[in-house]
């Protein structure tokens, strides 16, 4: 049983910690709360740096004390406090990287009254994941026929690998799961030139990753979280030392930090389709071009001719209309719109984790080129985008499945039981 | 059916199990567990403040405050929560360091109960030291611990570990916008009928407060008492015996004035 420690302020008062608990049990996870002295609360201000006011962020603190210091057996910590609190944001940080500088798997999320398990589910998975699995994701090198299959929000993608390299694979966008994910897995065979029969263990990732893991039978289902890191750095050639991982997806996005391919700190989007590549999409479609093409002008534009007062989807779409009706250049507002989507990440997002160059950018908004530009221009970082980027996450699935070849079906989350 | 905290001051030449022996002795029939700081009593509400009324007549340094769970509920039960303790342990773990002062300045103090009893809110809401002082006046001490015990005993409500739900943090908004974090609007939610039926107001400021108090915006509560036009009063925590003698003396002079 993986113990995730508990470090939360709040979460009591604002009815979710049973939605908390009931997650952390859901993954197959049991949650522990650190025992602690009133004197260990009194000197983490000395020891954190931080001066604040309330009680409970301050025992919040003295217990990640008692987990780095491992006064307490946890495995991992989910470190929680409530949305628009500045002192709680400022705490969370500051537990998150204390407690990453002891190697503690951590993830660090804002909740508000109406977050359910449901919201904390793929992230406590993952964090699970990162430990239960670590020697999954440590392994270096692929071996034997394997497959993965990433059902996406927006598209569903498949992946060959024989050996250590990818002989096949296919994407087609997500419309019904089951049969979206057929259609794939036959491309990608196809293209391989091997028969299912041949298939040694089929992973399953992503959004549909119980359904179709049940209907093909998979060895091994994983949140795509640790699976898309793995793939990032194997595409990369990063598997050893300090990575981040960006993958800016059809609904959402992650940033993953991970060492020696194993993750140790995340954060989600999917709150607001601004930060997607939803957002791209829909600016493609008002200037009337392909997606890719986009990518393309975006190259050629500057995004400091437009001005843009926001990132919704709704309003900032009406910020690029306007421009356009004022005589600006498609190739601008091609550029501005990528540059807002990585905007409201750098301004949202990324204070969750701490950047660690160099960044590889996966998923299919990585193939568009102005996107790719504006994070680098954004983060001011070294960003790398592997061959068959689109298929990182794919790819980190089978080459995770490679691990359980000659095993009975892998241990699968209670959730699909 | 009522929960209730004894506190034993920590240079109290009585010990728990003492402390026990004397609540068997006393007639008692409900539920008794001894504990490091004291005791946890439950039983009927009126037999449950009469041993509060004895064990504060014998002994100047037993204090006591209502206590929203049951003995040996669950939902809070370091085996069943994952091991550490509440977060409301540590109040009253701070709070027992100024109970030596505290004991003495009321160990000789002619103490005048009101025919008269108020409503007296406390802040923080939690805090033994207030609640057991307002008691003691004869006044009835508005804290979170007595709102708690109604939550946790709705059997209709399954939101462990205190069962304050999304209908309480939206209750809150009655007083802070959904720019205020969830934590603090939950808290307010479940203050509101406190803040509402108090009287008066006792306001003391700690350097820690925990739990139901525990949050960054919990002095967001002055402000509501403030608001409400009651009389209040607003102290500092004694930091010797002296400044201890004028704490317990202005705060029992004030609840006199109350009627």
């Amino acid at each position: 049983m993986v113990k995730v420690a508990l470090l939360s302020c709040g979460a009591e008062y604002s009815g979710v910690y049973h939605e908390i608990q009931k997650a952390i049990e859901m993954v197959g996870g049991e949650l522990v709360i650190p025992e602690v002295d009133l004197q260990d609360v009194k000197e983490v201000d000395e020891e954190f740096g931080i001066v604040v006011k309330g009680g409970d962020l301050k025992l919040m603190m003295a217990r990640a004390k008692s987990v780095a210091e491992e006064r307490c057996d946890a495995d991992a910590a989910f470190v929680a406090t409530c949305f628009r609190c500045a002192e709680g944001a400022l705490v969370r940080n500051a537990v998150r990287k204390y407690l990453q500088d002891f190697r503690v798997p951590v993830v660090a999320y804002s909740f508000t009254e109406r977050s359910k398990a449901a919201n904390f589910l793929l992230r406590m998975e993952a964090l699970v994941n990162i430990v239960r699995r670590k020697h999954l994701l440590a392994r270096t090198k692929h071996e034997g026929i394997t497959v993965g299959v990433d059902s996406g929000s927006t598209t569903t993608k498949a992946v060959v690998m024989i050996d250590n390299e990818i002989i096949g694979a296919a994407w087609r966008p997500t419309v019904d799961i089951i049969e979206t994910a057929d259609k794939v897995l036959e491309e990608a065979l196809t293209k391989a030139g091997v028969k299912l029969s041949e298939v040694e263990v089929i992973g399953t990732t992503g959004y549909g990753r119980f359904l179709i893991g049940k209907h093909l039978n998979a060895g091994i289902i994983q949140d795509e979280i640790t699976v898309g890191a793995k793939g990032a750095t194997f595409l990369a050639g990063k598997q050893r030392g300090d990575v981040t991982i960006l993958d800016i997806g059809g609904m959402d996005n992650k940033a993953i930090t991970a060492h020696d391919s194993i993750p140790d700190s995340f954060t989600l989007g999917g709150i607001c389709a601004g930060s997607s590549g939803r957002f791209l999409e829909t600016t493609a479609r008002r200037l009337g071009v392909d997606i890719m093409e986009f990518g393309e002008m975006a190259t050629r534009g500057d995004y400091r001719k437009i001005r843009m007062n926001s990132y919704c989807i709704v309003f900032g779409m009406q910020d690029l209309t306007t421009a356009l009706a004022g005589g600006a250049k498609a190739e601008d507002v091609a550029a501005a719109a990528c540059r807002s989507v990585i905007d409201q990440i750098v301004e949202q997002q990324l204070q969750e984790i701490t950047l660690r160059e160099p960044i590889i950018e996966v998923g299919g908004t990585s193939l568009l080129k102005g996107l790719v530009k504006a994070v680098r221009e954004a983060l001011g970082m070294e960003v790398i985008v592997p061959k068959f980027s689109q298929f990182a996450v794919a790819t980190g699935m089978a080459f995770v499945a490679s691990g359980v070849r000659g095993e009975s079906k892998y241990e699968v989350s209670s959730r699909v039981a | 059916m009522k929960v209730r905290y004894f506190v034993l001051s920590p240079d109290a030449g009585t010990t728990p199990e003492e402390l026990v022996f004397r609540i068997i002795e006393s007639g008692f029939d409900g539920i008794v567990k001894e504990t490091c700081f004291g005791a946890i009593i439950e039983g009927e509400d009126e037999r449950v403040d009469k041993i509060a009324e004895i064990l504060r007549g014998e002994y100047y340094y037993v204090f006591s405050k209502e206590r929203g769970y049951s003995i040996g509920d669950k939902r809070i039960c370091r085996a069943e929560r994952g091991g550490g303790a509440r977060t409301g342990f540590y109040q009253i773990e701070y709070e027992s360091e100024f109970l030596p002062l505290i004991a003495e300045a009321i160990k000789d103090f002619k103490i005048e109960k009101t025919k008269k009893p108020k409503n007296v809110i406390v802040h923080p809401i939690n805090s033994l030291i207030l609640a057991d002082l307002v008691e003691r006046s004869g006044h009835k001490p508005l804290t979170m611990m007595t709102e708690i015990a109604k939550l946790v005993r709705n059997p209709e409500i399954d939101a462990p570990p205190r069962n304050i739900t999304t209908e309480d943090v939206i209750r809150g908004l009655k007083y802070a916008s959904i720019e205020m974090p969830s934590g603090i609007r939950g808290r307010l939610g479940v203050w509101d009928e406190l803040i509402q039926n108090a009287e008066a107001g006792l306001v003391a400021n700690y350097e820690y407060a925990f739990g139901c108090a525990g949050c960054t915006h919990n002095d967001m509560l002055i402000y509501l008492i403030k608001q409400r036009g009651i009389p209040f009063i607003k102290l500092d925590l004694p930091r010797n015996q002296e400044e201890a003698k004028k704490f317990v003396e202005d705060i029992f002079v004030f609840l006199s004035s109350l009627g």
